[in-house]
This record gives C-alpha cells, structure tokens and sequence, in this order.
C-alpha cells in the first residue's frame, strides 16, 4: 500500500509499529506510476505511492527543475520521483545506494519485513491492505475514545493520519463560530442549536469509535477516493451569521463620539481617556451576556426554522470533486 | 469550578481582589484592558517609532497603547464595531489600523484623525485581516466565513480581486510576497502576491485535527519567506517548509497538553508569534499558558506558569524585545465556561533572552 518513505530513507520512528510499508526499494511499483504523476501539482491525494528520493541522490534532485513547468512547484514529490527513475543507469545507482543504507536499519523492520527481507515485489495486494486498513480502523477507533476524556474541542474534522482526506460527518466548526452565535443570538436559541450538533458529532464519533462493518465499509469507500473530502459540505451553519443577522445596535457609538481625539492639544487629554477606559460600571458592557428579551435578538433568518437542519444529511458519495 | 484546574491556591472564580494569581509570571499589565476577550494584539511595525499595541475584543472595541520603554502602557485611543472584532492588522507605515469585525465588515483606522472608516464588505463575518505591501499595489486581504478571500484598495468599495475557496477561512498570515490561508476541513492554500495576489499552491494538512492558527518564517537571514508554522485544536504544532531541502525538514511537535503521557488533556493552540530576528517561536494556549520553542533545534526555550485563563492572543515587537499576551476565555470549553464578570489581562514581558535559540553545540 503506502511505502513508508522514512523507512527508505533509514529513519522510520515507528519501526515495527508502522502502519505504512517498510520495503527497501520499488523499483516495480514506480514504474507503473510514471504516468500518473506527471502533473505539478501531484500532492492531492493521488500519491499515495510515492517515493520519496533518498537523501543521497543529490545528483538526482537537481533534476527536478527538468520536469516542472514555469516556477517549480516546490512539492512536486511526484515530479522529482521520475527523474529518478525514469533512466536505467540512474535508476541501478539508485537502488544500490538505497540498498546499501538500509542494511543498517534492519532493526526497524516491521510488519513487512517477511517482504523486505526477501527482495521482492510484495505478495498480492489484497493482504497487504487488508492489514493496513485495520490499523487505520484502530487509530480511529483509539483516536475517537480518547477525544471526550482528552476534553478536546469536540467540533473538529479529522482524519486518521496526516496529508489523508477526512473523515466524513465530522465537520469543522471554530470556537469563534460558535461564539458568534451565543452572542448574537442569546444563550436559549444557542443551547438549542448546541445541543442539536452535539448529539450529531457524539454519534458520529461513537459510530468510529464502535467501527461496525457498515461504517468500515463506508470508510473504505470514501477514504479509498481520490475526491477531496469536504466533510463540511452539509453544514449550513452559514445562514446563522450570513446576509440579513445583525448584532443588536450598539449603543456604544455613543461612545465614540464622546471620546477626545488624540490630536487635541488638551494637557488633560490623557487622563480623560484613562477614565474613558475604565471598565464603565453604569454602562455594562451590553454584548458580554446578551439578555434572552427578545427585543435584542434578530428575527431568525429565513432559512432559521430549520435549525436542526444545521446538518444537511450529504451521503458520502456525493462529496464533490 | 476552576476550569484549568490544579492550581493549588484558592482561586475563586469572579473574585478578582487576589492579584498573585492572575499574574503568575509576574509580568507587566497593561492598563485599561478591553471588558470582553481579546481576540488579537498587534504591535506598531519598526515605521512607527516607539511601540504601540492595539488589541480587538469582543465587546467590539479595538484599543491602542503606547508601551513605554520603562514597561509603562499608556491607553491611547479606541474605536467600535457593531459586533466583536476578530483581527487588526497595522498598515506598513504605521498611521493606519485595519480591524475585521463578525458584523461582516473591515475599517481602516486612521490614527491621525483618529476616525475610522468601512473598506471591506463580506457576506459572513470576517476573521483575518492583513495589509499587504508590495511594490507594484498595496491592499488589505481579508477572509471570511463566506468562503472568500477579497483584496481591497482601501479607496473603492468592490474588491479589486476575490479568492473564491471550498471552505470558511480560520486563519491566515502574510509576509510578502507570500500569503497563506487555512479553512475549514484543514484545506491549506498558499497565495503568492508579486504582481497580483494568486493562488499559488494547495497543500495536504501535516495535522490530523482543525487548524487554529497560522504563522509565516523567514530564514536564517530573516530575508524572505520559507514556511510557516501551524497550530491546531489538538495540542499540536507543525513546522512545514514550502520547499523542503528533505521530507524531515518538516515535523510536528505536541505543546500546551497537561500532561507528556497519557491520559492528558488537550489543550487548542491560540496563537503562533515569531520573534522577527531570531526565528523562534512562540505559541499560546488554552491551557493558560505560553512557551517558546527553538524550531531548528527542535527544543523548547522556556514555558510559563499556569494562568487562571486561557491565553487567546499573542503578538511580539517589531525590535523583538517584547512578548505581549492576553489572558482571556477562548471559549475553547463552551459557555459554560464563560463568565462575562471576569476579568480580562494583557501582559507584557521582555523576551529579548528568553527568546534567544538554543546555542548549536
């Protein structure tokens, strides 16, 4: 699946524990993969089998201006993989220096040593991502128990490994966000949309955490494609701070009007501004805890009767392109 | 009901009388700080002599201080928004403050005058501002929950250019001539800015968890643009280079967890500052606390003591010489965690040798 292109360089930390596979070389696979990775910007999710050239063919990496187009594309890893291989003599340098380096780290095979060790291709790809995905499906299910007790902020996408796509149904929403919501609309109609994407990110996180055959399999499917993921794609959390929601009108332009330019020659301008900024305790500040009177909240939006629709349901499969 | 929990001394939320606590390193206060959160502090660039800071709330204010050189915070000046403020930006001269607002809308601030005036306009609330300079056109670049980034000459009221992206905006930074962006979905796009603002180059997130915060480096020389740092709700900061001399140039390091081992809570990552002359780092977090880290010699310099509150914003000095903080809720824990009555801190410290890197052996 995956090569574990700091295994090839000789610095896997992972070691045996490493999800991706630690061969030596893949002089077979690169081949077929010339085609494919022509393009500059070949780091969206089509290099899933890259490789990463060792860190001692300099020689090499000077190459990489010859396959890129106007300004090179600084993570064209896809681009630079091709000059080192694509000449036969260069490619036979290659492997011997990779091949050379890689007998000191014997001690970090792993998994795919049985593989490594031999020299050859790897068996037939089923098994080799069958073992993959179940350690991706553990790092997922690990990862969602551990979120609630870790007490991590709850509204966040995720995926299972750096540079992967995300998993669907978790989307992203900001603190800020929601904080905008609290203060524009008054702490009721905030618990009330709270509560509806709390239960939504719960149950999708016991979903991943509990890992069922059918959300395995959807997984699977949606993490297999090479479509950008967009988990946030059903949040309409738009229409709630969009076009038409109003702050409640501030009665502190007030108070810019009261406050001294700084370009008056006044001597007692300083201290005046000092009062100024003293926390006013007549005036409270109106915006730290909204009142739930209605006067101070805005009509809901017209998209607002359906608040619980924050979360339009998009099935995987339609996860744009 | 202490939520950064285990400080051994009896703080009681709301009483504000005990002055120890909220300063734990004892560093400068500014004075007249906002009512609400601080959303974010900037510091005058090296234009202006002196150093003044101005910090966004979210009791819609925007403040300016003069930071004396003897530690003395002088309140200046302030202007409002019709909603919470979310970013300023200060322009290169130093005679203007752009600040972006959730009430949809960016000003310009003329400090002179001391008046302000609207020069952006989105659909959503806006949560990053920048002004960029360049030789040929100068503009401010704001991006918003509406899933653009507009550029605005500060004269007209369309947008001389719009970045349409598949995501809300979360964070930006700008050193020209690059500019990065971070949306939702932990998309990441780096725009180059030379003759006009393009995108340049998308990349794959090095974190797992939603982006918070982005930081542009310079090189060793402080010349130009190389990578940037960011942070993430995950208690996580990772290091990337545009261009990376090899694949372990770019790493990830853990910061603001309770604890090195499991089980430890995760705390978000609030703010990325890099010292302008020395290249290292500093981060703050919900956890209530700040550290520097040396990103070359992949150490931390120094972490601070636990503050009663989380610490949403951080900025440092054009000179270098002063770390600026806010203490304030983040509202990384809920409302629940939110209490208005509370007092809001912007502390000052020298960071001239603390945030010195680490001597190579």
């Amino acid at each position: 699946m995956v090569i574990c292109k700091f295994y090839q360089q000789g610095n896997c930390k992972f070691g045996s524990r490493c999800y991706n596979e630690h061969v030596r070389y893949n002089e077979n696979r690169s081949r077929g993969q010339q085609r494919s990775q022509n393009d500059n910007y070949g780091n969206r999710g089509r290099n899933q089998n890259y490789v990463q050239p060792s860190r001692f063919d300099d020689s090499n990496r000077q190459h990489k201006s010859h396959t890129t187009d106007n300004y090179s594309s600084p993570f064209n890893r896809g681009g630079s993989n091709n000059t080192n291989f694509s000449s036969g003599s260069e490619k036979h340098h290659t492997q011997q220096s990779i091949d050379k380096f890689h007998w000191t780290s014997k001690s970090q095979s792993n998994r795919f040593n049985a593989l490594a060790e031999l020299e050859e291709p790897p068996l037939s790809s089923n098994t080799v991502q069958s073992e993959d995905h179940a350690s991706m499906f553990k790092t997922i299910s690990e990862d969602m128990a551990l979120w609630p007790s870790s007490k991590m902020w709850p509204f966040s996408c995720y995926s299972y490994a750096k540079e992967k796509n995300c998993v669907e149904g978790l989307a992203d929403i900001q603190p800020e966000e929601i904080r905008t919501l609290y203060y524009l609309y008054g702490l009721e109609r905030y618990r009330n949309i709270l509560d509806e994407v709390e239960l939504i990110y719960t149950k999708r996180k016991e979903e991943l955490r509990y890992m069922s055959e059918e959300t395995k399999s959807s997984l699977l499917l949606q993490l297999g494609s090479s479509i950008e993921s967009n988990p946030s794609a059903g949040l309409s959390i738009y229409s709630l701070y969009g076009p038409g929601t109003e702050f409640k009108s501030s009665s502190k332009v007030a108070d810019v009007a009261a406050f001294p330019t700084q370009s008056t020659v006044n001597p007692t301008v300083t201290s005046t501004t000092t009062d100024l900024f003293k926390p006013a305790v007549a005036q409270s500040n109106p915006s730290a805890l909204p009142p739930p009177s209605s006067s101070f909240i805005q009509p809901p939006p017209a998209t607002g009767g359906a608040l619980g629709q924050m979360f339009k349901t998009v099935p995987a499969a339609e996860t744009k392109p | 009901m202490s939520v950064f929990g285990n400080t051994s001394s009896s703080f009681s939320f709301g009483a504000s009388n005990t002055t120890t606590n909220h300063n734990p390193m004892k560093d400068i206060e500014v004075t007249s700080p906002p009512d609400d959160s601080i959303s974010c502090l900037e510091f005058s660039p090296a234009t202006l002599p002196g150093n003044f800071l101005i910090a966004g709330s979210w009791a819609n204010d925007i403040r300016c201080w003069q930071i004396e050189d003897n530690g003395q915070t002088v309140p200046k000046a302030q202007q409002m928004h019709q909603g919470p403020v979310l970013d300023v930006s200060w322009s290169d001269d130093g005679t203007k403050v752009f600040t972006a607002s959730a009430d949809k809308t960016a000003k310009m601030w003329d400090l002179a005058a001391n008046q302000a005036t609207q020069v952006a306009q989105h659909d959503a609330p806006i949560k990053t501002c920048h002004w960029i300079k360049s030789p040929n056109y100068s503009c401010l670049m704001t991006g918003s929950w509406d899933k653009t980034v507009k550029f605005w000459d500060t004269r007209s009221s369309s947008p001389m250019k719009a970045i349409t992206l598949n995501e809300r905006v979360y964070c930006a930074d700008v050193v020209y001539p690059m500019a990065m962006v971070s949306c939702a979905d932990k998309k990441l796009v780096c725009l180059k800015l030379e003759s006009e603002p393009q995108e340049y180059q998308k990349f794959d997130s090095p974190l797992k968890y939603q982006h918070r915060c982005i930081s542009i480096f310079k090189n060793k020389m402080q010349s130009s643009p190389v990578g940037f740092a960011l942070g993430s709700i995950e208690g996580r900061v990772a290091i990337h280079y545009i261009q990376p001399s090899s694949p372990r140039d770019n790493f990830t390091f853990k910061c603001h967890r309770s604890t090195p081992t499991q089980p430890q809570e995760i705390h978000v990552v609030n703010s990325i500052a890099f010292h302008p002359t020395f290249g290292t780092l500093a981060t703050v977090g919900s956890d209530g606390k700040y550290s520097f880290w040396d990103k070359d010699a992949r150490t931390k310099l120094k972490g601070s003591e636990q503050l009663p509150q989380s610490i949403s914003a951080c900025a440092i000095s054009h000179n270098g010489n002063i770390f600026a903080y806010a203490s304030s809720y983040d509202w990384s824990k809920g409302h629940e965690h939110y209490n208005p009555q509370q007092k809001n801190y912007i502390f000052l410290k020298n960071c001239a040798e603390d945030m010195k890197p680490r001597a190579k052996k």
